[in-house]
């Protein structure tokens, strides 16, 4: 049984380990999920923002820039005798007059391609630094020349264009300063620190724009299936592209411009993120498992102690039960022995105490029947000596006869009393006093005359009592016999038994009263005691007052008292109203 | 020759508290005795006995007031020699003992049957005359206390009731003065009779037995001499 559990523990310990395990390594994988999502979402936003920022620098960088040249184009225009070489066509001396200028200007930016000139027709008058296109190419259809970015003279560049005008407010030529994209991935990478690339592309051409040469960066560029920010790798390197649309002059000339973020930091943070959280599961795991593992050990331990210490309070418990069971078991032999002891004693008592009052019975049915049997004798006799004389006249036979009739149905009658003593009274009934007071003067009348005893009664209240008829008259039976026998031992003259019934406040009283000069016990209830005899040992047995205490105490709710009076014993049989 | 024939002249004194007893064995006793006077208690018994002369005694012992015993006790401070029968129901040592120490003649334990009763009686009548039926007198005569016959040579006298009745209670008080009282007193029931009917009595008797057999002691009575 124990082994059985222990198994069964380990099982329970391997599937308890098991499933918390499962448990920890699905919250960590939710907690990483959502970890992963929040760094995600965050990297998302942060590159959102980024966007927004790059967006915002490169449209204030083009309208910083713009607002720059146009206003040096003006300053120009109105330095000393700009207008009037316009006016004139003299270029000699506006390419003299402007070269200071462009000299200041180009050291300022080494993007700036070309400061050039043009009349009001759009056709080249002079320029410093590259070669512009000859005429300005929009010209034509936009009717005005406009700042930004077009393609012109196989050169996608950034144009800002200068009106010049006359006193009349016409146009009479055009300063227009032609700077390289570049300058505009520079200022970004000046301000945000970071790559950027512009890519024109029309139907014949497609040029690039790139501060670094990078031809693993420029095919990824160029790939049209390059979006918003969608994670490309680079030389090992991951990074998100920005795209926005930047305007040319027109739909043709409109370019994109692209921003290559390094999110290797972000990816990073990812796996820093990540490796951090497997090993704190790994860590949680390993301590779970160490936990368990140990708390489970420490569990069974105690199990196994708290197991032994239960199948060794369990064997204890058995030995005292078992010892127990044998105590009890020898407790209730010994009971039942002094039980069966005490019944045997009772019914033997009980059997004593019939067979004295059976004995006291044929002792009176002698002396009752003693008298008419002599009476009898005495009849026969008569007869007899009448007849031998031939004195036997027939009417002294019938007289004879007649009388010995009598006497034979006495003996009858008294032989059915005593009978009817003994067979009589199984049940309880509602009789008089006056019925067991005359019954009992019936069965003793013989034996106390024998004795030379007066038995009187003096029914005062003739009362119902609800008794057994027998076992009352055998109580009364047994105390006048006992009076009868103190009478005779002590050779009492004018001996005299006295049966008295009569009510008190409380209670309905049967009293037997002698003159036998009263009860020497000391203390006098010990005459109820079984076995206890002042008589003789041949005629006393020494139950007759125990089993009348009996009688009438516990067959027939009366209580019965001794006392002693001027010259005898008083015996009160006292039954509640 | 009836032994129990002694008995006919003699007085009974019965006594039984049962009345039914009393009455079938008085009328027995009268088959066998001259007289039977019946009482029902000892007290009664005892009266009776100071009061009358009686040959015989019969009691109960179990009798009100006083019981037989003690009637007889009283008695025989008085009489040593009067028969006595005890009709009892009781066999107690006690009594028996009793009895003996009383000297009684027989011991009937109720209820006997007609034999022991006849028997008792037989006993009596011998033991009234001392187990002699023939009593030898002074002057050569016989007296046969069974046929009441005197005896002289081969000539018998038949004496009355009142001569065998005064010759056996003279033979019982051999050489003893009786005095006329006595006499009356025991031939006579009720009244004393007069001196003159007692010495008419006596001088029948002398004349059947022989004068010399009853001497004179003057101014007394008589004396039985043989």
């Amino acid at each position: 049984m124990n082994f059985k559990s222990l198994s069964h523990c380990v099982s329970v310990k391997t599937k308890t380990i098991v499933l918390v395990l499962i448990v920890i390594v699905a919250l960590s994988v939710i907690f990483f999920f959502i970890r992963y999502l929040d760094i995600k979402s965050f990297a998302r936003s942060n590159q959102l923002m980024e966007l927004k920022r790059v967006k915002i620098v490169y449209s204030q960088t083009l309208k910083r820039v713009k607002k720059f040249y146009i206003t040096r184009g003006y300053a120009n225009i109105n330095s000393y005798g700009i207008r009037e070489a316009f006016e004139n066509g003299d270029i000699k001396s506006l390419h003299d007059l402007s070269l200071p200028r462009w000299k200041i200007i180009t050291k300022e930016n080494r993007f700036l391609s070309t400061f050039c000139f043009y009349d009001k027709y759009g056709k080249l008058l002079t320029y410093f630094g590259k070669k512009p296109q000859p005429h300005l190419s929009f010209f034509d259809s936009l009717k005005k020349p406009y700042d930004g970015f077009w393609y012109g003279d196989k050169n996608f560049f950034y144009h800002t264009v200068s009106e010049v005008r006359d006193k009349n407010s016409q146009i009479i030529g055009y300063v227009v300063f032609v700077i390289d994209p570049r300058f505009f991935l520079s200022q970004i990478r000046k301000i945000m620190n970071i790559d950027a690339y512009i890519y024109f592309k029309d139907s014949k051409h497609k040029i690039l724009f790139s501060l670094k040469k990078d031809l693993r960066v420029e095919k990824s560029i160029k790939n049209p299936d390059l979006l918003n920010s969608k994670e490309i790798k680079l030389n090992g390197i991951a990074f998100l592209p920005y795209v926005i649309i930047g305007k040319g002059v027109d739909r043709n000339n409109d370019f994109k411009i692209i921003f290559l973020q390094d999110i290797s930091h972000w990816k990073k943070i990812v796996d820093k993120a990540m490796l951090q959280s497997i090993i704190v599961m790994i860590l949680l795991i390993i301590i779970t498992v160490v936990v368990i593992n140990y708390g489970f050990d420490i569990i069974l331990r105690q199990l196994d102690e708290l197991n032994s210490k239960l199948v060794q309070s369990q064997s204890e418990l058995r030995e005292l039960n078992t010892d127990l069971q044998k105590r009890v078991q020898k407790e209730i032999g010994l009971k039942l022995k002094k039980q069966k002891e005490a019944n045997e004693k009772e019914r033997i008592l009980v059997h004593q105490s019939k067979l004295a009052s059976m004995g006291e019975m044929i002792g009176n049915i002698a002396h009752q029947w003693r008298q008419p049997l002599t009476e009898l004798s005495s009849i026969l006799i008569n007869m007899e000596l009448f007849f031998e004389r031939g004195k036997l006249t027939k009417q002294r036979l019938q007289d004879k006869i007649e009388d010995a009739n009598i006497q034979i149905n006495f003996m009858s009658r008294t032989i059915d009393d005593f009978r009817n003593f003994f067979s009589s009274g199984k049940q309880k009934e509602l009789l008089k006093v006056s019925v067991p007071f005359k019954k009992v003067e019936k069965l003793m009348s013989a034996s106390l005359k024998n004795n030379n005893i007066k038995l009187n009664l003096d029914i005062r209240d003739d009362f119902d009592i609800f008794v057994y008829p027998n076992e009352i008259t055998q109580a009364l039976l047994n105390l006048i016999s006992n009076a009868k026998d103190a009478l005779v031992q002590r050779d009492i003259k004018n001996a005299c038994i006295c049966i008295s019934s009569y009510n008190d406040e409380k209670s309905h009283i049967i009293e037997v009263r002698d003159n036998a000069g009263g009860i020497k016990t000391d203390p006098i209830e010990k005459i109820f005691e079984p076995y206890f005899s002042t008589k003789h040992a041949t005629s006393g047995t020494g139950i007759g007052l125990y089993m009348t205490k009996i009688i009438v105490e516990k067959n027939n709710a009366g209580k019965i008292i001794a006392s002693n009076c001027d010259n005898g014993a008083i015996f009160k049989i006292i039954f509640k109203k | 020759m009836d032994i129990l024939d002694i008995l006919a002249d003699k007085k009974v004194l019965y006594a039984e508290d049962e009345k039914g007893i009393r009455k079938h064995i008085t009328e027995v006793l009268e088959l066998f005795f001259d007289k039977v006077v019946a009482v029902e208690d000892g007290a009664e018994a005892a009266y009776e006995m100071e009061v009358g002369s009686y040959d015989v005694l019969m009691f109960d012992i179990c009798m009100p007031n006083l019981d037989g015993l003690e009637a007889i006790k009283k008695i025989r401070k008085k009489d040593k020699k009067i028969p006595v029968v005890i009709l009892s129901a009781h066999t107690e040592e006690e009594y028996l003992w009793k009895a003996v120490e009383l000297k009684i003649t027989k011991y009937l334990v109720k209820p006997y049957d007609k034999q022991s009763l006849v028997d008792a009686l037989k006993i009596v009548a011998l033991e009234l005359v001392d187990n002699n039926l023939e009593i030898q007198l002074k002057n050569g005569c016989i007296y046969n206390p069974v046929k009441k016959i005197v005896c002289e040579g081969s000539k018998d006298i038949q004496l009355t009731l009142k001569e065998s009745r005064l010759l056996e209670y003279f033979i019982k008080r051999e050489s003893q003065s009786v005095t006329f009282d006595d006499i009356g007193e025991y031939l006579w029931d009720i009244e004393m009779p007069t001196k003159e009917a007692i010495k008419s009595v006596v001088k029948e008797l002398r004349k059947k037995i022989g004068k010399e057999c009853i001497k004179n002691v003057y101014g007394i009575g008589y004396m039985l001499e043989f």
